[in-house]
């Protein structure tokens, strides 16, 4: 289980936590593309024959697949839900969505209003869907638990976000930051809370940054077709074939850099934020820290796209283990203590939880 | 009777402890790795979380505790007392086969195929006949009203070729079988150009450019039977709600509505609906095709007109019906089959 990383930045990391006595535990991944593969198979095969019903079921065993082959300190996560709370939970979604098809067709009036409802209700959803995972992940089974309010999320994810426009998106970092801190700063391990301090600043430091990557691809951009346009106008007729096939080769080559370079953006903000968070949150005396590195996570997302395209989305499985592997093989934790003396929450929590948990509604937020 | 190593989670504290257990086939005997008695705890109280790839077994015993091994074998055998999970295990055993894997892949293509051949179409077509002659009302003339606002004009037709047109629309559309009305308007539209659509009350719409565009009345009457097709099928309504399946076919193989709506699956989807529309394409053109030989004997006319329609799209190259047609040369190759098989 030794770390697979290696590197400058890898090693300048580590001289900066050796602080004598702490341990340090890289989390491993023994999940592999071809066992997962049957597992998602056998999940397709069996959704579409059970006409969906059973997609409950293979979410479950998706995430215990995950979970179950990520390793810190020797012991593997567990995720622990219910699949008949998530069947409930999809049966509503899917009554939901029913619903406001018909009404799109026959009263296009009213469908604005289910999507109103919606959006009134999503940061809700998003509350009990963080609360439903966390409860039901659990590590040395212990169970995690999501302590945020469901006032909290209405500030988080509405009230923020009718901010947005006000502030001409000026806001949208520190909004990006108040998620975070929401999901962060409110996790629980046992009877043991985690602490959140991110910076503000550094949500600002980064969108900035990639902020001002794109100013400059516009410019480039914006530069490039004024010449081009200019060129073609000035050539003489005879020459206007070859003028107008250099112009389609290289907008076709523009727009090939543009989706590189905004995919490069994403997971460049992607990698900084995630490392960013890991590195700003306790669990007590255990710390984290992420070493994810935005070309790499490039490069996997585009040799992934590739593959599911030439491979008919057979190889999704594949990808998906080959990004989770990357993704967990670069978080570590340390501590100076040990990793056998959490607590579980009394059981008057638990149970609180418990039935605070029943609803799910799969809320994917991409944390 | 058998025994295997595992490490024991009591719930309580995040501590792993190394132990070995023993079973008898009743109850479960615990021990420290340095041999001192930790629990005994009755199978029947235990639960085994059902198997998952070569990933760790997990035993729950009655009060919570957690005992996790790497043993898959012992567990297997203590399963053999457990007849819990008994579907999971069957999925197990699919997903353990790559025969059964393999398998399940075909079919989960001939599923996906049949769905999407036979299913949706079918449970589209109930639902469209469920839908009530008023309700149809309403959405068409909703339609209408957006078209109206969007690329109609008013017609600019000379009056007494309108009247023409619609009492020779009538006299088709009194042949026609069914208690379908149908009902022409006319319009014009240089966005859209030549071209003509039903709604579903059975409103039909032609533009002027079509109009302009026809060489004789004949060649109207393929076009009118077309589209009186389209209404008595109740195409409109079916492809609402066949697409609005292909949604949740989409949905449940992507695994959520969030990504059904991503570009990955817009493709797919895009694909599909597309077979769709070239399907009742083909019918509508069938059923035309079928009139235009019993009261005319010959698609002839028809034929020349998507000819010359086909022709002008190209060179223009306007967003019209031709694109979700199937290509106009293999619909005037299909009438034309068509005579030679009714004569």
């Amino acid at each position: 289980m030794e770390n697979t990383v290696s590197g400058p930045d890898h090693q300048r990391s580590l001289q900066e936590v050796s602080t004598p006595g702490s341990k340090i535990y890289p989390l491993a991944f023994t999940g592999t593309g071809s066992e997962f593969f049957r597992i998602w198979i056998v999940n397709l095969f069996l959704t579409i024959i059970t006409l969906g019903i059973y997609a409950a079921w293979a979410k479950v065993r998706t995430r215990r697949y995950f979970f179950a082959n990520t390793f810190l300190a020797g012991q593997a996560f567990d995720y622990l839900a219910d699949p008949k709370v998530i069947l409930r939970g999809n049966l509503i979604i899917a009554g939901a969505i029913g619903i406001y098809l018909l009404l799109d067709i026959f009263t296009p009036a009213y469908s604005a209003v289910v999507i109103l409802l919606f959006l009134l209700a999503l940061p809700f959803l998003i509350y009990k869907s963080l609360r439903f995972n966390a409860h039901n992940s659990a590590y040395r089974n212990i169970r995690f638990r999501f302590m945020g309010t469901a006032g909290e999320s209405y500030k988080v994810y509405a009230l923020y976000a009718l901010l947005v426009p006000l502030t001409l998106g000026l806001i949208i970092p520190y909004w990006v930051f108040r998620q975070k801190a929401y999901f962060f700063g409110r996790l629980s391990y046992g009877s043991t809370q985690s602490r959140f301090y991110g910076r503000p600043g550094y949500f600002y430091a980064i969108y900035l940054l990639a902020g001002l990557i794109t100013v400059g691809l516009i410019i480039g951009v914006l530069i490039y077709t004024a010449t081009t346009a200019m060129m073609a106008d000035s050539s003489s007729s005879g020459k206007a074939w070859a003028t107008a096939g250099f112009v389609i080769v290289t907008s076709m080559l523009l727009f090939a850099l543009i989706i590189i370079v905004i995919s490069l953006l994403k997971q460049f903000v992607y990698a900084r934020l995630t490392n960013h968070c890991l590195d700003s949150t306790n669990l007590g005396t255990l710390r984290f820290e992420g070493s994810l590195k935005a070309w790499e996570l490039m490069w996997i997302r585009f040799t992934n796209t590739l593959a599911i395209i030439f491979s008919a989305g057979l190889l999704i499985p594949w990808a998906k283990v080959r990004r989770a592997r990357y993704i967990i093989e670069h978080i570590r934790a340390i501590t100076p203590g040990s990793l056998e003396d959490f607590a579980a929450a009394t059981e008057a929590d638990q149970t609180a939880i418990g039935e605070a948990a029943v609803d799910f509604f799969d809320i994917e937020i991409g944390l | 009777m058998s025994r295997f190593a595992a490490t024991l989670f009591d719930g309580k504290s995040s501590a792993a402890r190394a132990v070995n257990v023993e079973q008898d086939g009743k109850t479960l005997s615990i021990c420290g790795s340095d041999g001192d008695f930790i629990r005994a705890d009755p199978l029947d109280g235990c639960r085994i979380t059902p198997p998952l790839g070569k990933t760790r077994r997990t035993i729950y015993l009655p009060d919570g505790a957690r005992l996790d091994t790497d043993n898959q074998d012992a567990v297997a055998e203590l399963e053999l007392y457990d007849t819990k999970h008994p579907g999971m295990k069957l999925v197990h055993g699919l997903e353990s086969r790559w025969g059964l894997v393999v398998f399940s892949l075909a079919g989960l293509v001939l599923c996906v195929w049949f769905f999407i051949a036979y299913g949706i179409p079918l449970l589209a077509d109930k639902a469209a006949s469920s839908v009530p002659t008023a309700m149809m009302e309403t959405v068409s003339d909703r339609a209408l009203s957006q078209l109206d606002k969007r690329f109609l004009e008013k017609t600019e037709l000379p009056k007494p070729r309108i009247a023409e047109i619609r009492s020779y629309f009538n006299e088709i559309a009194g042949n026609m079988k069914g208690d379908r009305h149908f009902r022409l308007l006319f319009r014009k539209s240089p966005q859209i150009g030549a071209n003509a659509f039903a709604l579903p009350s059975g409103k039909i719409l032609v533009t002027d450019d079509l109009i302009k565009m026809a060489e004789s009345r004949k060649e109207l009457a393929g076009i009118f039977a077309h589209e009186m097709a389209h209404v008595q099928e109740r195409h409109g309504l079916r492809m609402v709600f066949q697409n609005a399946g292909v949604f949740f076919v989409i949905s449940a193989l992507f695994g959520d509505v969030v990504s059904a709506t991503s570009l990955g699956a817009a493709l797919p989807t895009m694909l599909v609906e597309r077979g769709y529309s070239r399907q009742f394409e083909r019918q509508a053109d069938l059923a035309a095709g079928k009139y235009l030989i019993r009261r005319m004997g010959s698609t002839k006319p028809y034929r020349r007109i998507l000819q010359r329609l086909a022709e002008k799209s190209g060179r223009n190259s306007a967003p019209s019906m031709i694109s979700t047609h199937p290509g106009v040369k293999n619909r005037i190759l299909r009438l034309k089959n068509l005579e030679k098989i009714r004569k």
